[in-house]
């Protein structure tokens, strides 16, 4: 659970996102949806982990790609090569307990992937890729530059940017279309998740962030609502998620 | 030769082996640390604060990070003393380790029912936090009301048998009175210090940052009030004083038990480092054996003020 592993790149892809390989060992699994939690400091401050999604396994690597945004983002974007990096994982549920191979069959699946949501979802498409199932990605970002093209190969794909610098011009959800033979998969922006929501279809999956204390169910503080009957429960995105049946969370 | 160290110490009736609990609220109710170590090797483990019905909680968000530190305003969220006792209790007992309930009542009478239905079961003390900044009845309220403390000491004393912790905080009034006033009721030991209220805000949109406004300060930031706090009410008081706040390390602990506490409880450590209460208990037993110091009593209160 708790593991040292060796950086083997922490590349600069653009102004703020970057893509850090883990070297982690044979024995390591994780599933897409998962995340890590990042011990990104040697003292007090930033004081908590971070944690990132798995954006991409292979035997005895892992990847992330991140947004710098402030000071814990800043501290791991400024490690190097052959460093350690002390992280606890993987944790969390993945989108492939909420998958069905033979519902695949008969429906079309949609990811669809907003900002740094990308990562997450990502790791889903290659999981799928590999067995073979077919899928359609949408994909969203401010720009032109937020979107990454160059680890979507053999995906069919929409993309929308906000400035239509790439793909469409707007909000990715406005591109797709739903029906009763729709399964979505989505991580992104709060925002695009309600958006989401009332789009149509058979079924839909949300991978949500939060912000976390513990990444270990017993602080608390990363709970969403979930509707329990006329009333709802706080329950906790670290633990019960990150993937949740999305129509049963209450996005405010 | 090795002479064996003595780590055992004494709270009210309870024996621990070692002086490292966990702080409530900040080990959930142990369980999600079995991945981690062995959980009989702790001193004890106190639980997230339980009242008698589930508590739903504070709005999110419900943390936020500030330098060497943290605020929380979970609001006390929990499954109620029952269903601990029902779901979480069978499989924590199986452990060597004393567990202690941290209890919360928004009345009075609440934590009396509480502390009765602990008392028939394998629970081996309660800490009744009377401190917590984050909810609007019960923790503050009754902070600095010493007919309050009284009342809830009493009439918990009437039945329940076992020990009794009162976790106090610098929030409010004066903490050496209400340590000493606790001893009068009947106290078993004081545990400090609860977290000290604080808040952030957001300069972009000009809101609090925690929904509930004020949160609790917790982490290294706290450290030098909470040792100042034990070292102030532990020359005033007889009872065992537990050290609170900021523990990251054997050495932070060592401080603690210099300054006069008979055994620290680590919170926040637990979520950056999972082991840090075992890393504690380590540091300290080999602290003493390097000293030849065979008993962690006698470290005990020993500051030199002169
Ligand atoms: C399960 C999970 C998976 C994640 N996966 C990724 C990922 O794959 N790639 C990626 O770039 N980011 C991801 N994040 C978000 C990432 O954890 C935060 O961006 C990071 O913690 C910010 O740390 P910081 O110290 O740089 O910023 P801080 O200084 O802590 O915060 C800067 C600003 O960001 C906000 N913020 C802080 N934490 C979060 C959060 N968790 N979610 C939303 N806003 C936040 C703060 O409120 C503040 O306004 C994920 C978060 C979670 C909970
Ligand atoms: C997320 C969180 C939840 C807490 N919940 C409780 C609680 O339910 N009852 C209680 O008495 N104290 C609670 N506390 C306070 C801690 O037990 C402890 O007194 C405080 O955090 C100071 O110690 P630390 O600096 O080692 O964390 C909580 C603290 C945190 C950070
Ligand atoms: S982050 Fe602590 S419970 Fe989820």
């Amino acid at each position: 659970m708790i593991n040292n592993g060796k950086v083997i790149f922490n590349t600069k892809l653009n102004d703020t996102i970057y893509y850090l390989r883990i070297k982690v060992p044979i024995s390591f699994k994780v599933q897409p949806g998962q995340f890590i939690n990042i011990k990104v400091s040697d003292d007090y401050v930033p004081l908590l982990r971070r944690p990132f999604s798995v954006f991409n396994y292979e035997k005895g690597f892992i990847d992330i790609l991140y947004k710098v945004i402030g000071d814990g983002t800043k501290k791991l974007s400024q490690k190097k090569k052959e460093d350690i990096l002390d992280f606890i994982g993987p944790v969390g549920n993945s989108y492939v307990d909420f998958f069905s191979e033979d519902e695949s069959k008969e429906k079309n699946i949609y990811l669809v992937a907003g900002g740094t949501g990308f990562a997450s979802i990502h790791f889903f498409a290659k999981w799928l890729l590999n067995k073979k199932i077919k899928f359609k990605l949408f994909y969203g970002a401010k720009n032109k530059k937020e979107i990454f093209q160059r680890f979507c190969k053999n995906f069919d794909m929409v993309i929308a940017t906000d400035d239509g610098s790439l793909g469409n011009k707007g909000m990715i959800t406005s591109f797709i279309k739903g029906n009763r033979e729709t399964i979505i998969f989505c991580c992104g922006p709060q925002s695009m998740l309600k958006t989401i929501q009332s789009i149509r279809a058979y079924k839909k999956f949300a991978s949500f962030e939060s912000y976390m204390g513990c990444a270990n169910g017993v602080c608390l503080s990363c709970v969403i609502k979930i509707k329990n009957g006329k009333d709802f429960d706080y329950v906790r995105v670290c633990k019960e998620g990150t993937v949740f049946d999305l129509d049963d969370v209450i996005i405010i | 030769m090795t002479n064996k160290i003595n780590t055992q110490i004494k709270i009210g009736k309870l024996k621990l082996k070692n002086p490292v609990m966990t702080a409530s609220g900040t080990f959930g109710y142990g369980l999600e640390f079995e991945k981690f170590f062995d959980l009989s090797k702790l001193g004890a483990i106190v639980t997230k604060g339980l009242s008698l019905e589930p508590v739903k909680g504070n709005a999110p968000q419900r943390i936020v990070e500030t330098p060497a530190g943290m605020l929380n305003a979970i609001g006390l969220q929990n499954i109620g003393v029952k269903n601990f006792i029902s779901e979480k209790l069978p499989f924590l007992k199986k452990y060597k380790t004393p567990i202690i309930v941290n209890v919360y009542g928004r009345r009075i009478e609440e934590y009396i029912e509480v502390a009765n239905i602990l008392n028939d079961t394998e629970v081996e003390g309660i800490e009744l936090n009377i401190s917590c900044p984050n909810v609007k009845k019960g923790g503050l309220q009754f902070a600095a009301d010493k007919k309050a403390v009284e009342k809830i000491i009493n009439g918990i004393r009437k039945k329940y048998k076992k020990t009794i912790i009162v976790k106090l905080s610098p929030n409010t009034g004066n903490i050496e009175d209400m340590a000493i006033h606790c001893e009068r009721c009947g106290a078993d030991a004081v545990s400090l210090i609860n977290t000290i209220i604080g808040m952030a805000i957001d300069i972009k949109t000009r809101k609090p940052i925690l929904a509930n406004i004020f949160g609790g300060l917790s982490g290294p930031a706290i450290k030098p009030v909470a040792l100042a706090s034990v070292f102030k009410v532990a020359r005033k008081v007889k009872i065992p004083v537990i050290g609170i706040g900021g523990i990251m390390n054997y050495k932070d602990a060592l401080e603690f038990l210099i300054a006069g506490a008979t055994a620290v409880q680590i919170g926040t450590a637990n979520f950056i480092d999972p082991l840090t209460c075992i890393k504690v208990i380590k540091g300290l037993h080999d602290y003493l054996k390097e000293n030849k110091i065979y008993d962690i009593n006698k470290i005990i209160g020993t500051i030199k003020t002169e």
